[in-house]
């Protein structure tokens, strides 16, 4: 399998001087195509900070990041949106939903310009990965008129749409119950089945043990990591438990 | 803490919070500044005019005078505290010359006469009362401030020279609104010049009370005594001399008006989205049981201290530039002994702003009383309403890109936001127009029409018929002249009811050669019809259809109201009429006339001056210019005054408002870069609202200056006798100049509003 994604000595920091704190600490890691893979760390251990790097949404102090052999840094603001766009979802913990937009126009507004000369295929598209996400019937609702797990499928939807080759997750289910995130766990694992690549930060063992490769990180670094390949759930959140109680996370 | 809370609240909105200050000074600085000028203004003129000994009633006669008659009349009145008669002679400007130069001022009447001896006196500029010695001469103020004569000039009339020795203030005739010009000389130089000129009467009463000056008119027209002339009255002079200042007053406080207006808005605007930020602060606060009072005074502190400041540096701005604005009043009418009065109601004004400030926050703040702790910590939601619509929907529509319908929705969701923005660009947009269109509408050839005057080019006026029969066969056989008309103008008495009589101006002739504006009706056809001026048919309460009877040598003959136009000449109070009468004196006769294309105007009047001497001749646009020309120009200047004020005022607000939509929208910002906006695409969201925004404020400020400001032009005018005002706008400014340039400021000030766009982070906004 080829690396989607590289950071090289990547380094971040937060403040001034004397109140500086070291959020990335020349971390490098690579990740290969249609991987599943995981980010598990305690509260300011830097894992979200990780994911909006290598997503190209922040800024370095150090480093470079590859998507694709493309280094993110080096372009413009434009290009990277432009970029993220094509390649790139994101799915945060809290739905980013659009307060002046249906729920399906939020879900179509990214991918909308590429597909103006052929808009019902884009809304078609959506609407299957409506009924996929099992929120169908919710298209002219406004986003206040849907629960918080509908509205993180939602979210999920508008991330795939344009069908990127790599979807980021930022807590996707820390603000949903233990069934809403079952479900979209298991909407996870069926685009990663169909040949995308996922990067989720997560602070919950069952989360990181729906993965096929768990990095676990502490105090802007990476400490370890766990590969899963046939092992059943129990096992795997097993194995996550004792690496974190072995890294004292 | 309060302290804290206002020092924090201060560094955190430096702009918005030195923006308020600013207009919350002007808005103090301007209504002090008219304050101060008004009770000046009163007190001064009033002073003036009780040293002047201005008389309550005064009436202009052309013709015999029996001195007798009316010594007698003044005598057994009961109204009448003192009664004088003044000779004005009226020298044509063709008679005088300066410096051995011809005397150019011709469209005014200048007149000479002597010092008064009991009342209506000629003052120095130290308000003393002058006795020129002989060969001096003291001419028109308003002469020496236009640079038309100057002190030490030689002016000769009739082979005899005056040394100019200093100019003039006088109650009656000191207006450029007032058709004659007095200047003062020794009564035996008087004598030496009489045959020069035409002599007239000023026939002047005082009268024990003034508020009996109805009575005293009625006395005056039942006596049947001279009055071959205008009549004009103590309260027309007072309002003569108070225009042109007044007219400053009324600019002044429109311009303080609106900008209070500016100000609410503004601190509506930041105070909705300060408000909005804190929901849950103030949930917070008010579920740990702050008392509502207290929250609200958290609020106000900071508005009482920037309030408190702009209204006090706006008072004593007031106070040291008002200076400037005294001026004028200072030369004309001398010092106002009510200078205490006027800071006080400086005071006042600016005290006046800081209440009205305080109380529309105090008012605001209410909403406050609505907000339970529950809702405000629960959802933190923001109250512009932004909702998804139901009808406009991205996957619906084919015109517009993606970010051009994100700018339209964020603009149809948020109405309420955007609302205030709207407004304050209508105003812009009025404020820059209006006095555009009352300029282009006074400059326009149109506006003759307004005047009384008929649409000719030129007219010449003559005080007898001793040359009209050479004058007609003159103009009958010029190939330059396309069409002229003969007026007579006569005073022939009336009934105003069935046995009261007063007396008005009628002009005779053909009124379908050159018509007036007539606002209802239209110009006699008949020898038994009449048509009124305005302000006659106000007065006489007469409309269309109405009779009308008039005493034509000692006949009574009844007229029916044909039409009524708009008229500003003698006093705005006249009639028209096509019946002939050769036994009645005339008072003047005039000709209008047009010429033919290519015809030099200049040269003809040259002409025209050259073969009648004893004609006063005009070129009807010069005649405009020199009655409306001070005017005109004030209002070029505020018209000036009014783009910069507007195109400042846009860039200003539109900065703020958008800068303040962008902090607003920060979190939505987030999201769209994060799914792969480009900062390219933001800026697009906020420019192509605000362009929208901007176009629609200019259709309805356009509209509401066309509408609005019209009928408000309309009623300030119609006291001078011009009735039915149209507009005459200048296209290319309100229809192409004032919508580019208001365009290109919020188009400038968006993207200058949206600069930090770039700087906003995803992950600051996003992260948890």
């Amino acid at each position: 399998m080829t690396t989607i994604i590289e950071a090289r000595n990547i380094t971040k920091t937060f403040g001034q001087e004397k109140n500086q704190t070291v959020a990335l600490n020349n971390v490098s890691i690579a990740i290969k195509a249609n991987e599943f893979v995981s980010v598990m760390g305690p509260s300011g251990s830097g894992k979200s900070t990780l994911l909006f790097a290598l997503g190209g949404m922040d800024t370095l102090n150090e480093g470079r990041v590859y998507i694709n052999g493309v280094s993110l840094y080096e372009m413009d603001d434009n290009r990277v949106a432009d970029f993220r766009r094509k390649n790139m979802g994101f799915v945060f913990q809290n739905p980013t939903m659009l307060p002046s937009l249906d729920i399906l126009d939020n879900i179509m507004l990214p991918s909308f310009e590429d597909y103006k000369n052929d808009k019902s295929a884009l809304t078609q598209k959506a609407q299957n990965l409506m009924k996929l996400a099992g929120i169908e019937g919710t298209e002219n609702r406004k986003i206040t008129e849907v629960s918080g797990g509908q509205l993180q499928r939602a979210s999920i939807c508008r991330a795939v749409l344009h069908g990127p080759e790599i979807l980021f997750g930022d807590e996707p289910t820390g603000a949903l119950n233990s069934k809403s995130s079952e479900e979209i766990l298991d909407l996870f694992e069926e685009l990663n089945k169909n040949g995308m690549t996922i990067l989720l930060v997560t602070h919950d063992a069952k989360v990181s043990a729906r993965a096929n490769r768990v990095i676990f990180m502490k105090d802007g670094a990476l400490e370890s990591e766990l590969y899963f390949e046939n092992e059943d759930h129990q096992t795997r959140l097993a194995l996550i438990n004792q690496k974190m109680s072995d890294l004292g996370i | 803490m309060l302290k804290k809370i206002i020092q924090n609240d201060l560094k955190g909105s430096k702009l918005v919070s030195l923006t308020t200050f600013v207009f919350i000074l002007f808005a103090s600085f301007l209504l002090s500044t008219v304050a101060i000028i008004a009770v000046n203004l009163n007190s001064s003129v009033n002073l003036f005019m009780e040293n002047v000994k201005t008389p309550h009633f005064l009436q202009m006669h052309m013709g015999e005078f029996d001195s007798e008659r009316m010594h007698h009349f003044a005598q057994s009145n009961e109204h009448v505290l003192d009664y004088q008669t003044m000779p004005f002679l009226n020298v044509d400007a063709s008679d005088i010359s300066v410096n051995g130069e011809r005397f150019t001022e011709n469209s005014q009447d200048n007149g000479f006469s002597w010092q008064s001896e009991n009342f209506d006196f000629l003052l120095d500029l130290d308000n003393k009362i002058i006795y020129p010695n002989e060969g001096e001469i003291y001419i028109p103020l308003v002469y020496d401030t236009n640079g038309v004569l100057k002190t030490g000039d030689r002016l000769t009339i009739s082979g005899l020279d005056f040394t100019v020795k200093g100019a003039i203030r006088d109650a009656q005739m000191s207006s450029m609104l007032a058709s004659s010009k007095r200047f003062l000389i020794h009564p035996s130089d008087y004598e030496k010049i009489r045959s020069v000129g035409r002599e007239e009467f000023l026939i002047e009463f005082l009268l024990k009370d003034p508020a009996s000056i109805n009575l005293f008119q009625g006395d005056y027209a039942n006596a049947n005594l001279e009055s071959n002339g205008p009549t004009i009255t103590y309260s027309i002079i007072k309002l003569m001399n108070s225009l042109t200042d007044g007219i400053i007053i009324a600019i002044l406080f429109l311009i303080a008006f609106l900008i209070i207006i500016v100000s609410f808005l503004l601190i509506r605007l930041t105070l909705t989205a300060k408000i909005e930020d804190e929901y849950k602060t103030i949930g917070v606060l008010k579920a740990i049981g702050m008392r509502l009072s207290m929250i609200k005074k958290m609020y106000r502190a900071k508005y009482a201290l920037i309030a408190s400041l702009g209204s006090a540096f706006g008072l004593i701005l007031s106070l040291v530039l008002s200076g400037f604005f005294l001026q004028n009043i200072r030369l004309f009418f001398g010092e106002s002994e009510h200078k205490v009065l006027a800071i006080i109601s400086a005071v006042i004004a600016s005290t006046f702003i800081f209440a009205v400030v305080m109380l529309f926050i105090t008012l605001f703040l209410q909403r406050l009383k609505k907000l339970t702790p529950a809702a405000a910590i629960n959802t933190g939601i923001v109250s512009d309403g932004a909702s998804s619509l139901k009808h406009f929907k991205l996957r619906k529509q084919n015109l517009l890109s993606t970010d051009l319908f994100y700018g339209m929705n964020l603009i149809l969701t948020r109405k309420k936001t955007y609302f205030t923005f709207v407004l304050i660009l209508i105003i812009a947009s009025f404020v820059m127009i209006l006095p555009n269109n009352i300029y282009s509408t006074m400059a326009s050839d149109k506006f003759i029409s307004y005047m009384g005057l008929g649409n000719g080019q030129a007219m010449m006026v003559l005080a007898g018929k001793d040359d009209l029969n050479d004058l007609n066969s003159r103009l009958e056989n010029d190939p330059d002249i396309e069409t002229y008309a003969i007026y007579d103008h006569k005073s022939y008495e009336f009934m105003l009811d069935e046995n009261a009589i007063s007396k008005m101006w009628v002009t005779l002739g053909n009124h379908h050669l050159f018509p007036v504006l007539y606002t209802a009706g239209h110009a006699p056809e008949h020898d038994t019809e009449i048509a009124l001026s305005f302000l006659n048919a106000s007065s006489l309460d007469k409309k269309i259809g109405d009779t009308l009877t008039l005493i034509i040598n000692q006949q009574k003959t009844d007229f029916v109201i044909t039409g009524i136009y708009s008229d500003i000449t003698n006093g705005g109070k006249t009639a028209r009429a096509t019946f002939s009468d050769d036994l009645s004196d005339s008072l003047s006769t005039s000709l209008v006339m047009n010429f033919r294309k290519d015809t030099s105007i200049d040269e003809k009047l040259k002409s025209f001056e050259q073969a009648c001497p004893n004609a006063k001749v005009y070129n009807i646009k010069t005649y405009r210019d020199a009655v409306f020309g001070s005017t005109m120009n004030n209002i070029k200047i505020s018209s000036v005054i009014a783009i910069i004020l507007s195109v400042g005022l846009t860039l200003l607000i539109t900065l703020l408002f958008v800068n303040m939509l962008v902090v607003k929208d920060r979190r939505n910002t987030s999201i769209l870069k994060s799914v792969g906006f480009t900062n390219k695409s933001l800026h697009t969201h906020y420019i192509s609202g605000s362009v929208l925004l901007v176009i629609v404020s200019m259709i309805f400020g356009t509209v509401l200056a066309s509408t609005l400001g019209q009928s408000i032009t309309g009623a300030f005018v119609q006291a001078m006798g011009v009735a039915n005002l149209k507009f005459n706008i200048d296209k290319s400014f309100v229809f192409f100049i004032a919508p580019i340039c208001m365009v290109a400021i919020v188009y400038f000030g968006t993207n200058l509003g949206t600069r930090s766009i770039q700087k906003i982070k995803v992950s600051d906004y996003i992260r948890e």
